[in-house]
């Protein structure tokens, strides 16, 4: 009886902590929170010894630049690309090998791979 | 004057219930419609790329800042530390691949240097984290 009676006479929680609280988890979520959506691209280097085929079957793209793209020597522009793989493709290559020169971006990279991973090669390894 | 007297008697406590909604529905709205950055490092900008394919909970991460400095999980490391960490990713769990999160600017031919020396490692699957381009 007495219990129930000193339960009865407790006020109710203050708010002023769950607003701290809640005001800290707020916080927390917009500092540790993004909006931008990611991706992973893979990246596969060359490894030794791995290769077997003939070097007709691979094309190899230099990449110094977005706006300096050689595929087996001849220049390139970033839209003539997929175009000049496609047709590689029709003569029996399979595989290409990227090489950035010096001068080439992360970004350039990046653009490049996901270009050519969408043609008909059956894989593009990076090299440098 | 009558009016003026009970508006003031009322003013405080009354008022927190509408703000403790408001910064409720604040904190609901960030917990639905964002998720968590996967790495903290706010000097590397990331390269955009076309399509979105999330990264996956708990990868493993290494930060490559723009000037060459490497990052792994908050502490700057060298060249040789970084693969001595990466052998013990491989040996660790090899099925686990390793995401890099490199500056959009850094040399595409030192990226590579990385992902060779992760490869020989014995690290099988390197990723590099993009940004979908908006």
């Amino acid at each position: 009886m007495q219990l129930s009676d000193w339960q009865r006479k407790r006020s109710t929680i203050g708010l002023t902590p769950l607003i701290d609280v809640v005001f800290l988890l707020l916080i927390f979520f917009m500092l540790a929170s993004t909006f931008l959506k990611f991706s992973a691209v893979p990246v596969s280097g060359a490894r030794a010894g791995g290769a077997t085929g003939s070097l007709s079957e691979i094309a190899l793209i230099k990449l110094r630049g977005i706006e300096d793209i050689r595929v087996n020597g001849v220049g390139i522009k970033l839209d003539g690309l997929q175009g000049q793989i496609a047709e590689l493709v029709t003569k029996g290559v399979t595989r290409a090998v990227l090489q950035p020169v010096e001068g080439a971006k992360v970004q350039d990279l990046v653009k490049v791979l996901e270009l050519t991973r969408k043609t008909a090669l059956k894989s593009v390894v990076v090299v440098r | 004057m009558r009016l003026r007297a009970v508006q003031v008697k009322k003013q405080p406590a009354e008022n927190m219930i509408p703000l403790i909604n408001i910064v409720f529905l604040i904190l609901i709205f960030f917990l639905v419609a964002s998720a968590l950055r996967p790495f903290s490092d706010r000097e590397v900008r990331l390269a955009e790329s076309s399509e979105a394919k999330s990264p996956g909970a708990g990868t493993r991460m290494a930060v490559l800042r723009e000037d060459g400095s490497i990052f792994v999980s908050g502490a700057r490391v060298s060249q040789e530390q970084l693969q001595i960490q990466l052998a013990e990713w491989a040996k660790d769990d090899p099925s686990r691949g390793v995401t890099l999160v490199a500056d959009r600017d850094m040399d595409a031919g030192a990226l590579i240097a990385i992902v060779t020396s992760a490869n020989v490692a014995g690290v099988r699957d390197v990723k590099l984290l993009t940004r979908k381009a908006r």
